[in-house]
């Protein structure tokens, strides 16, 4: 028998928290990693620590909030691992066909193509902290408060990293109105 | 009407904070009225599109991909001027010498090793002079008493109580 055998009931609260939370922490892990397939990675990463832990925790468990604290210091530890991956991830020119996504709404379609890599592109130019605060804001919707629980800084300092990231990502959308 | 408010107080104002006199200015001001909503679509727009798929990375990063892509070329031009410039530098000192300049070269090797070594050490303008063929401690002690042996006077040695005279015992050990 495996050491990852796991009983029905612990099965079923894995799946049931890994179906409600896959996309989102996918879409946390592309957020803070370049590397599209390090990003998959680390969503792998953080899912085998959730099988590890849905065996200790009752479903009650505050999961998102545990699931996003565990991406961020996972994304942490990739980023710093990988400093000397920089000039392959920095170059690196992945088809569009690695990237599933779905057709935009309606709504979405106001945004125009440009501006979206442009939004893209000045949300890498950000330092790690400010893509962190601005995710976890903006992206996710926590709050002021709960984002510096999260990072272990404090609701003023998060005001001012994340009133730094939404100046600067502004400009996308300023440049093209 | 007072002055408008900055995107700071805007924003924190989108963020629940800032105070109620922020609030009532923007709520009577037109024009901070249209920023404020226009920055509440901005953030909606913006998490909006991070929360879909990146572009491609092409797309996001075109100036970094571009200094990318010039690194390497500029990396293989400086190795090269490099090489170049080694080359050269080694094709100049393996050189051949000009009979001009391997004349130079001789002349400055026999200024070099001749003239200035005979101008240092030069012994013709030295006279031989009568130095004593045996030189005794008391030779030298007399001359210096007739003022003929440059010689300076000495202070009597200073000493303790506890400790003897140094040149009473010299006396006592070699006078007598």
């Amino acid at each position: 028998m495996g050491e990852y055998q796991i009983v029905p009931d612990e099965q079923s609260l894995y799946k049931e928290v890994y179906r409600a939370h896959h996309a989102r922490i996918v879409q946390l892990c592309r957020l803070w990693l370049n590397d599209p397939h390090e990003a998959e990675d680390a969503a792998q990463e953080v899912f085998l620590k959730l099988f590890q832990a849905s065996k200790a925790q009752e479903a009650s468990f505050a999961w998102r909030a545990w699931l996003t604290r565990v991406t961020l210091n996972t994304c942490r530890d990739r980023r710093r691992s990988s400093w000397w991956k920089w000039w392959r991830e920095k170059s690196v020119e992945f088809e569009e066909m690695l990237l599933p996504s779905r057709e935009p709404t309606p709504e979405e379609e106001i945004v125009s193509r440009e501006q979206r890599a442009q939004i893209w592109g000045l949300f890498r130019a950000l330092s790690a902290r400010q893509q962190e605060v601005f995710a976890l804001r903006y992206v996710e919707g926590w709050s002021v408060e709960e984002v510096a629980q999260m990072l272990g800084i404090t609701a003023g300092s998060v005001k001012q990293h994340l009133f730094r990231a939404v100046r600067h990502l502004r400009k996308a959308l300023r440049g093209q109105r | 009407m007072s002055r408008h408010l900055r995107d700071e107080v805007l924003w924190a104002l989108s963020e629940g904070a800032g105070t109620s006199a922020d609030r009532a200015h923007v709520d009577g001001c037109p024009a901070c009225a249209a920023r404020y909503q226009q920055l509440a679509r901005d953030l909606k727009v913006l998490g909006q599109v991070l929360r879909e798929s990146p572009p491609r990375q092409a797309a996001l990063q075109p100036r970094r991909a571009l200094q990318i892509r010039w690194a390497p070329a500029v990396a293989v031009m400086v190795a090269t001027l490099l090489l170049l410039w080694g080359q050269e530098w080694l094709r100049v000192l393996t050189l051949p010498l000009s009979p001009l300049e391997a004349r130079k070269n001789a002349e400055t090797v026999r200024f070099l090793t001749k003239e200035i070594p005979l101008a240092l050490f030069s012994t013709a303008e030295l006279k031989p002079g009568k130095l004593p063929a045996h030189a005794t401690n008391l030779a030298y002690l007399q001359a210096a008493l007739d003022g003929g042996w440059p010689s300076e006077p000495c202070e009597p040695s200073r000493t303790t109580d506890c400790e003897p005279d140094p040149f009473s015992l010299f006396l006592e050990e070699y006078g007598h």
